[in-house]
């Protein structure tokens, strides 16, 4: 990994088109601007693995063949 | 582990082996329900084709059977499946109608203030302790059925939850937001 030290004010480019500027630093909070073209995906990582967790847990969830017989079976009654 | 495809003499057709109901079973595929993911979902990382699975039996739920992994098979619903109206108008993460909905999906997906004109899928799952539905809408699914591809989309900064309770509606045969 790759580590640089910024100031704030200061920033960085990768590549060509995306620029990330360090905006404020208020104690363990960094604000970050950034700079980039509207096809780049920008995501806060936490976020990615939120969704990584929900795709595999739903994905794997044999509970829900059971609760969807349930379901239909409540319609088939109700 | 793949999706092992059955040798048909259906050539618009396909048929895997799938445990999207729990147990294995061979399941006919149209080939225009065969989608590619040039880039994986979050989680499932090797995954990059999959079937979208429609049985009426099982109305409105679909689902996206992995062919690269067997065993991963995701619960979706159509939007049009599910009434976003009626939420708690406190609740202004939810409080959108389904065209709201579908105009945020849009922008993130680059169609600017066109609707995006392909399927709108929304990952469910079941949750056990509290005997309920859930809807991901932060993260829907959208395929496009000209190019035979689909991405998952992350709607950050729209407030839109990661877990949404839903109600089955058993008369209109509906999911909604719980009043």
């Amino acid at each position: 990994m790759l580590v640089l030290s910024r100031r704030t004010g200061q920033g960085i480019r990768i590549g060509d088109s995306i620029r990330v500027t360090v905006v404020g630093v208020d104690g363990q909070f960094v604000r970050l601007g950034i700079e980039a073209p509207a096809s780049s995906k920008i995501l806060r990582e936490e976020l990615w693995h939120q969704v990584a967790k929900d795709n595999q847990e739903a994905a794997s969830a044999r509970a829900f063949a059971q609760a969807l017989a349930q379901v239909h079976g409540d319609d088939a009654t109700g | 582990m793949n999706a092992p495809v059955m040798a048909d003499d259906q050539p618009d057709s396909i048929v895997i082996s799938s445990v999207c109901l729990g147990r294995p079973a061979a399941v006919r595929i149209p080939a225009a329900s065969l989608y590619a993911f040039p880039e994986a979902l979050p989680g499932l990382p090797d995954s990059h084709r999959f079937a979208l699975i429609q049985d009426s039996a099982y109305d409105p739920f679909r689902w996206l059977q992995s062919l690269d992994e067997v065993h991963f098979c995701l619960p979706v619903l159509d939007l049009a499946a599910v009434s976003l109206g009626g939420a708690p108008a406190s609740d202004s993460a939810v409080a959108n109608n389904g065209h709201v909905y579908a105009a945020d999906v849009a922008a993130v997906a680059g169609h600017g203030g066109d609707m995006f004109s392909g399927r709108i899928l929304l990952v469910t799952r079941y949750d056990e302790a509290a005997g309920v539905f859930l809807v991901n809408l932060l993260a829907p699914i959208v395929l496009d059925g000209r190019t035979g591809t689909g991405r998952q989309l992350i709607l950050d900064g729209r407030g839109y939850p990661l877990r949404q309770t839903l109600h089955w509606d058993a008369r209109a045969r509906k999911f909604g937001l719980p009043c």
